[in-house]
């Protein structure tokens, strides 16, 4: 799963440490999920997606879905 | 802080004072038990007591806030949930590995001559192994069944 957390919090002007404290999380937490090495959970997403204003579908992109075309039309 | 802390520190300096009267009063066996008690029981007590003044005076409100922010980060935060509970399985299963090996390892002792009385170790270690197993199936149907 990708997602554009890294990309969102930079606009923002937020470094790891502050973007983590104010979602309550790990600054690991945040660091390990940009790298793309931790998809968080449903929960998490939301409040990421909460604290940006968007939706989590504008933030992660899941690819390898049952739905997903570029999987289908490979 | 809160005054729940306070008051289990004060219980626990009282069960260590305690368990120190028992230690002089009585002449037993356990006298090296009970003194251990007693150390376990004061030593955190009187911790407790003392960072309670500590951290309720008002010049260190501030910073016991940002501490309470940060231990509840840590204990919530859903990577180190998930990393506590993956080291928990590993550790699981590296014991009962551990405690496969050790059973081969006291029977060629024992039979070696190397330890007398290997098989109580034996049966004490096969006791622990099914045990794990057992209390291990046991927890996760008990856990399934909530989900």
């Amino acid at each position: 799963m990708e997602n554009r957390v890294e990309k969102l919090r930079k606009e923002r002007g937020l470094n790891q440490e502050e973007f983590a404290k104010a979602i309550r999380v790990s600054r690991q937490t945040i660091s390990s999920i940009e790298t793309g090495k931790y998809n968080p959970s449903l929960d998490l997403a939301f409040t990421i997606a909460d604290f940006f204003g968007m939706t989590i579908e504008e933030i992660f992109i899941h690819k390898g879905g049952v739905n997903d075309e570029t999987e289908l039309s490979e | 802080m809160k005054q729940s802390y306070l008051n289990r520190g004060i219980i626990l300096v009282l069960v260590g004072i305690g368990f120190v009267l028992a230690a002089v009063l009585t002449e037993s066996a356990f006298d090296g038990l009970l003194w251990g008690f007693a150390g376990g029981a004061l030593g955190p007590g009187i911790g407790m007591i003392i960072s309670h003044f500590y951290w309720s005076a008002p010049k260190n409100q501030e910073r016991y806030r940002e501490i309470q922010e940060q231990e509840y980060i840590n204990s919530h935060d859903e990577l180190n949930e998930k990393l506590r509970d993956k080291s928990g399985r590993i550790a699981y299963l590296t014991g009962l590995s551990i405690i496969c090996i050790s059973e081969v390892a006291f029977s060629i002792l024992g039979k070696l001559g190397v330890i007398t009385d290997h098989k109580i170790i034996v049966l004490y270690l096969f006791g622990l192994f099914v045990f794990q197993i057992v209390i291990g199936n046991a927890v996760y149907h008990q856990l399934r069944k909530k989900y």
